[in-house]
């Protein structure tokens, strides 16, 4: 055996070294072979005696080569190691990273590509004398191949002294510690295989393993023997208890009635690391608790696999959809669009008939809106982007500037500066128009779009619930909302006492509409204001040009709008307007860099302030969020600061204005689908009280007094 | 809108798994063609002198069948060793047939011409009845053939008798050939002295057949 060879070698050089034929003189800890290059990786820069300790080898490979897992497939060899390090030490064996599945052409392979590290321990004999250096070495041998394979080897060692105090070699360990998650961990379930003809299943059933299958993008069963033909397709399941794996056995190794199998089940994760699962499956039954769905990454890709909510907990996440959207409308942020519905309101009122179908349009128009942001989230979901979350659309500062342009036009329309004449002015000028149906549609889609960012206490949840469903059920709890929403004027404008109430159509009106276009340029400088943390005081200006341009092209096409040609310079003009902030504002955005400031949230800081066993009140917020800047209000309270310094509360801020998958991880965490979310960490440990929606100082300074235990 | 195209993907990808497993299924079906004991697959190869020859040439005799590469590192090992010719020369005494197939397709290592073929044998002294050059891959493929070398050993009467590696040892290292057992040498033995191969199946090792 060449590794017994090799260790023959090496013993024989150990004994004679003492005889004064010293060892290679020179420590070599990186040398290359043609297509690799070997490093000799310790956790230590000094030991003690009978220290244990981690070292690895660590193999840079070419690209497009590759080497071998402990069982190489249907080709090749694991590498090798056959040590020449001083007799006080011992070197165990490799501790194989989950492999790769490599195929290759019919056959296939397991290993490893690009890098790989292959810790092994040391043991440092009690024996070892302090002040006398170690050498700790080998050669390491391995099979790397492409299309063709070549044996090739490193001989590697380095030089250790031995001290009476441990030091450690940061570099090294933060290397080696980087591989160890992807070392196969012992199973704390239990496995099991049945055989039937020649196939084998195999059953999982280990939560930890559940869990990182649900969002898993391959699964894999790699055995340690020959029982399985390698190449054969493996039908993998899973369920809430764990994984099952099907596949063809290799009945020149697997008898008949030899069905226990062992090996490792290695998955892909999300982002592309490698775990593994240490299996030694006893024949038995499977359960179908770990057989519920075929397994495909697609599957995990567009609903991370979470499984189908059942039809009761269903219709409670559609229903709390409902009353959430129920809720938004009483949000600032909702507010001032729904000014503009009132005013249409008043207009329509007088004709039952035209009231109808103002709500229904109306009603039309939010759901519309937020089945479209449910679909574009569903689709950048499947696209891979996990960092969208409800009022993503404001996180693009071009969106921010259109919308604070057409909420411009919109003031202005109500102020009068212009009727609608033709269809010229688009969407925002229709608005407020007589013509009703198409207005009341607009205003709904604008209200949703407003809307949608501010999530109301009871849409946490439901939104939290419907990101890990398949997308039908996502795009439902939208619609729910959407209704949930649009409900109180459309349930006004079947009521026809309702329009008794109101008063009669007159001059009074138009004094209405022009009053209430100041809520339009409020709404306007506000959605500036969230420019102005996007794309900063250029984005601003840029969108005030902007403003400028539009104002222009709508005098214009008062002035000259009767002509073909006049016609189609002021839609010029007007379309010219959208597109100058568009062009400023799409300039990379402001680095995050920017933000960062004592008080600024980060797990890291949480959990050294957990440590210091303080009170953490977290304020997770946006620009965007108008709830989220009444809320301020009250933290600013000079009574909550004086609580907060009285407690010495620790305050922190998680700004979600652009977009950042950390605080949209975290605010998935505790169920919530954006911003505002309150945490506060009690003194003691432990998990966070939660808060959303609307917060008073009273609320605050009880629940910081109560997590410190004063109360 | 965007929802028919989300259930359009999923479908797409059943479509490609459906079709995979069904190649792979194919694929495994000559995978495990050729276990100890069931009747070997016929095959009509070319070799190096052009000639067309099938297992059925030699029925009564034992065959055996040796996969090979002259650019894979283990099979290196066993010629440059001379454990793969002694092997050949204790065969042909006993009256046994040695077929060298090569099934590494065009361009990849281990393709050779006929001539090519010729002189490699003439240069390492090897002593096959046959060199056959299946490029194709086709009997590579009956057989199940993974590495170079990979061996198999036919009974007179056309069954598999044994099929695995040359030797015990997993390793491209010439030092490890005398500690080996050469299975196919003990498969041999057992065969003339009428007993059934122990181990009858061993894991092959070496590189991938070049497909």
């Amino acid at each position: 055996m060449s590794r017994l060879a090799a260790r023959l070698a090496g013993l024989l050089l150990l004994m004679v070294a003492p005889l004064g034929l010293t060892l290679p003189a020179v420590a070599q800890v990186t040398a290359s072979s043609p297509h690799a290059e070997g490093t000799i990786l310790l956790e230590r820069s000094a030991s003690t005696p009978g220290d244990t300790f981690l070292g690895a080898l660590r193999l840079k490979m070419a690209e497009g080569w590759h080497v071998y897992w402990i069982n190489p497939g249907d080709s090749g060899l694991p590498p090798t190691a056959a040590w020449t390090s001083s007799p006080e030490v011992t070197a165990g064996a490799f501790q194989f990273p989950t492999p790769h599945a490599i195929p290759l052409a019919t056959l296939m392979n397991y290993g490893y590509e690009g890098e790989l590290v292959l810790p092994f321990e040391v043991k440092i004999a009690p024996e070892a004398a302090v002040g006398a250096p170690l050498t700790i070495g080998a050669t390491f041998d391995y099979l790397i191949c492409a299309d063709i394979c070549i044996p090739e080897a490193v001989t590697l060692s380095t030089r250790l002294p031995i001290a009476a105090t441990l030091s450690s070699d940061d570099a090294a360990s933060k290397i080696i510690a980087e591989t160890l998650p992807s070392i196969p961990v012992a199973l704390t379930g239990q496995a099991v295989v049945e055989r039937s003809g020649d196939m084998f299943k195999v059953g999982v059933i280990d939560d930890s393993l559940a869990s990182a299958v649900a969002s898993a993008k391959s699964v894999r069963f790699f055995p340690y023997g020959a029982e399985l033909l390698h190449a054969a397709p493996q039908v993998v399941r899973n369920g809430l208890d764990g994984v099952s794996v099907e596949v063809k056995a290799n009945t020149m190794f697997a008898k008949p009635g030899e069905n226990a199998l062992s090996g490792i089940i290695g998955i892909e994760t999300a982002d592309g690391k490698m775990r593994g699962w240490e299996v030694q499956a006893a024949p038995g039954v499977v359960p179908a608790s770990v057989t519920t769905t075929l397994f495909s990454a697609a599957a995990a890709a567009s609903a991370e696999a979470a499984p189908m909510l059942p039809i009761d907990q269903l219709l409670v996440a559609l229903g709390l959809a409902f009353l959430g959207g129920l809720v938004l409308n009483l949000m600032p942020c909702v507010l001032p669009v729904l000014t503009i519905k009132a005013a249409s309101l008043v207009h329509a009122a007088h004709d039952p008939k035209e009231l109808r179908a103002h709500g229904l349009a109306y009603l039309a128009g939010v759901v519309l809106c937020f089945a479209v942001i449910g679909a574009i989230l569903v689709g950048l979901k499947a696209a891979g982007d996990t960092s969208a979350g409800l009022g993503f659309q404001l996180q693009y500062s071009w969106v921010t500037a259109i919308f604070a342009l057409v909420m411009f036009a919109v003031g202005l329309n109500m102020l009068g500066v212009f009727e609608m004449g033709g269809s010229l002015m688009g969407v925002g000028g229709r608005l407020a128009d007589r013509g009703g149906a198409t207005g009341a549609f607009f205003t709904g889609l604008l209200a949703a779009f407003v809307g949608a960012p501010c999530v109301g206490p009871f849409m946490a949840t439901a939104v939290g619930a419907a990101m890990t469903q398949p997308p039908p059920i996502v795009l439902g709890i939208f619609i729910m909302i959407g209704v949930g929403l649009a409900a109180p004027f459309v349930i006004l404008s079947f009521t026809p006492a309702f329009a008794r109430v109101l008063p009669k159509p007159g001059k009074w009106m138009i004094t209405f509409k022009q009053a209430l276009s100041f809520p339009m340029f409020l709404t306007a400088l506000w959605l500036l204001w969230v420019l102005s943390a996007q794309a900063g005081a250029d984005g601003v200006i840029w969108a005030l040009g902007g403003a400028i341009a539009l104002s222009f092209g709508i005098w214009l096409a008062t002035r000259v709008g009767g002509s073909v040609a006049g016609r189609a310079v002021s839609t010029g003009v007007i379309l010219a307007a959208f597109a100058v902030p568009v062009f400023g504002t799409i300039s990379p955005p402001a680095s995050a860099a920017a933000v960062v400031t004592a008080s600024t949230w980060s797990p890291e800081r949480i959990a050294e302030l957990k440590a210091e066993g303080r009170v953490i009140f977290v304020d997770f917020t946006a620009r965007w969020c108008v709830t989220c800047q009444v809320n301020k209000g009250a933290m600013h309270d000079a009574a909550v600061q004086k609580t907060f310094a009285d407690l010495n509360v620790a305050f922190l801020e998680a700004d979600w204005t652009n977009k950042d998958s950390v605080i949209f991880e975290e605010l998935k965490r505790h169920g919530a689908g954006g911003v505002p979310l309150y945490l506060v960490y009690p003194a003691s440990g432990g998990e966070p009280r939660k808060f959303d929606g609307l917060l008073s100082a009273g609320q605050i300074q009880q629940a910081v007094k109560e997590a410190a235990g004063s109360i | 809108m965007g929802i028919s195209k989300r259930e359009r993907i999923p479908m797409a990808l059943g479509a490609v798994a459906a079709a995979s497993i069904t190649a792979g299924a194919l694929m495994v079906s000559s995978a495990n063609a050729a276990p100890p004991g069931k009747a070997a697959p016929s095959f009509k190869e070319v070799n190096t002198a052009g000639k067309e020859i099938s297992l059925a040439d030699f029925t009564g005799k034992t065959v055996v069948l040796e996969w090979t590469n002259n650019g894979c590192p283990f099979v290196q090992k066993h010629y440059n060793s001379k454990n793969m010719q002694n092997t050949q020369v204790a065969a042909a005494k006993d009256g046994v047939v040695w077929l060298s197939v090569i099934s590494s397709k065009p361009g990849s290592q281990g393709h050779v011409t006929p001539e090519q073929a010729d002189k490699l044998t003439a240069d390492r002294g090897a002593k096959p009845m046959h060199v056959l050059l299946d490029p194709d891959g086709s009997m590579g493929r009956a057989y199940g053939a993974k590495t170079t070398p990979h061996m198999y050993i036919i009974t007179p009467d056309g069954k598999v008798a044994y099929n695995g590696a040359i030797d015990s040892i997993q390793s491209n290292k010439v030092d490890d050939i005398p500690k080996a057992t050469n299975y196919v040498a003990a498969a041999l033995s057992n065969l003339k002295n009428g007993k059934a191969p122990d181990p009858a199946a061993s894991v092959p090792y070496g590189c991938d057949v070049k497909y």
